[in-house]
């Protein structure tokens, strides 16, 4: 095989810079808190839930709108909130409506911020090889969770996704006709696929998880040996 | 029917940034994603959609390049396509497995009480009692041919254990087939001539890279390698690591699924602008 090397100029991409928002006038203190957590919900475990799904609802809502800062663009409107909130907890009856007023506030003053100046190269840190531990438990949880699928699911989507070229065309289109034509199939492939990786994160932590603490106890127990 | 398809094309727009994120359809979009559950569902099988369109190379020029200016900035959207490229390999994968596990087809029972109520089958039963004694008289010359055969048959496989131990050992001493493919920045050739050529003689099982950047901005990068048609046929992110004056980006592909033709490696996220390594694989 012959590799044949030429360069040429690609299209300007945004760079994926990480800023944090401007920091909050003041820490929010736990009174404040408490109080916001008591205006979403009278009862505690309600509340805190509520809170994760609000939570959970803002970083989605930063991460369509193309944000490199979910997280922390999340963490500052709910802040924001409870501070308000904490104030006046009658001025503002639906949580999720209000939050939407800040964020989009936030995510304004996050546009318009000056992007971060190159850094030195002497700040970097030595190279990274490359986390085959993490390789291997996403190929284990992948496959544990195709595994669990019902047969019609599994199948479906193992030949849904199998194929390239003239064969894909031709396999999907005699996979649409027993689910309803081609759109119906996409949107059910789509769904398993989604359903595929619900949990998936979690699951490669725990996988992670375990080999770290058996790498632990394999460490431990040599330095037991020399020691 | 027709407003959910609308609904479709708008949230495919937004999320693909071909929306001005300050009108007032942008507003209204947003707030139907937060407040309508359906919506923010469709929401995400539209975002799933477009990652898998991506993937299979089937978006437009144009939708493709709003996915990597705009689509994929968030990370979280980065480890999103990583998990479907992995997810859509390992599907692939598993499929080739089954296929070769696959047993034989299993031919049509016949109903034998069938057989035996034609004259044909008596005429064959006839013929059977005839072949049987037959058999019964060659049976003892059989055993001692069989006999001799697994003789001969262990013969053989002492010998084939032995050739194969010994490719073994031969091949435990020749190096890894690792094509080397260095890139010395966009716009620069290496040598005199452009583009310059490396030979390899058998096909590589990896691909050995090295990219040298400039104007890094951050040390981790996004790799993704396309076909030309635009296809993604591979995609990691790898470490930037400082030399001299510029970064040097070192990452392995494997060579499975990279066929002949146009490709490029384009780096993103550490960069200011996206930079673009094309070359050519052509056939064994």
């Amino acid at each position: 095989m012959g590799t044949i090397l030429n360069y040429g100029n690609g299209c300007n991409i945004v760079a994926a810079m990480t800023p944090k928002p401007a920091p909050s006038k003041s820490p929010l203190t736990a009174e404040e808190f408490g109080r916001f957590l008591r205006w979403l919900s009278p009862d505690d475990d309600k509340a805190a839930n509520r809170y994760l799904e609000i939570r959970t609802e803002m970083v989605k809502k930063f991460i369509r709108k193309g944000s490199t800062n979910a997280e922390d663009l999340a963490d500052e409107t709910l802040d924001r909130v409870a501070r308000k909130v904490a104030q006046e907890p009658d001025k503002y009856l639906n949580p999720m409506a209000y939050c939407h007023g800040v964020a989009r506030n936030v995510w304004l003053e996050d546009i318009r911020k000056p992007p971060l100046e190159e850094l030195a190269p002497e700040k970097f840190n030595a190279p990274q090889q490359e986390d085959w531990n993490l390789k291997e438990c996403e190929e284990e949880c992948m496959k544990e969770r195709v595994d669990n699928l019902p047969e019609r699911e599994r199948h479906l989507i193992i030949q849904y996704f199998s194929f390239q070229g003239r064969e894909k065309i031709v396999v999907r289109k005699r996979l649409a006709e027993g689910h309803g034509g081609l759109g119906n199939l996409r949107t059910k492939a789509c769904r398993i696929r989604m359903r595929l990786n619900d949990g998936l994160d979690e699951c490669i932590e725990q996988c992670m998880n375990r080999r770290q603490s058996k790498r632990n106890e394999v460490a431990a127990h040599g330095s037991e040996a020399i020691g | 029917m027709a407003a959910k398809q609308s609904d479709e094309t708008a949230i495919r727009e937004y999320l693909l940034g071909n929306i001005d994120p300050e009108s007032d359809l942008a507003e209204s979009l947003d707030e139907r994603m937060l407040m309508d559950r359906d919506f923010s569902a469709l929401a995400d099988r539209v975002e799933e959609e477009i990652i898998q369109d991506y993937l299979e190379g089937e978006l437009e020029p144009s939708q493709r390049a709003a996915m990597e200016r705009h689509f994929l900035r968030p990370p979280e959207r980065q480890k999103k396509l990583r998990r479907a490229y992995l997810l859509n390999r390992y599907l692939a994968a598993r499929d080739a497995e089954q296929e070769q596990l696959k047993p034989a087809p299993v031919l049509p029972r016949r109903n034998p009480f069938a057989l035996w109520t034609s004259y044909a089958g008596w005429a064959a039963a006839i013929l059977l009692m005839i072949a049987a004694g037959y058999l019964v008289n060659s049976r003892r010359v059989l055993q001692s041919e069989v006999a001799q055969k697994t003789r001969e048959l262990e013969l053989v496989r002492e010998q084939a254990t032995t050739a194969e131990a010994k490719s073994q050992s031969a091949l435990a001493g020749l190096p890894q087939p690792v094509a080397n493919l260095n890139f010395y920045g966009q716009g620069v050739a290496r040598g005199n001539g452009s583009p310059s050529t490396q030979q390899i003689v058998t096909r590589p099982r990896t691909l050995h890279v090295e990219l040298l950047l400039g104007g890094i901005t951050q040390p981790r990068c996004q790799v993704l390698l396309q076909s030309a048609a635009g296809k993604m046929v591979w995609f990691s992110q790898a470490q930037a690591s400082p030399s001299g004056r510029y970064s040097v980006l070192v990452f392995n592909v494997p060579v499975d699924g990279i066929a002949p033709g146009d490709h490029e490696f384009k780096v993103s996220q550490c960069t200011s602008s996206e930079q673009a390594f094309p070359f050519h694989v052509s056939s064994p």
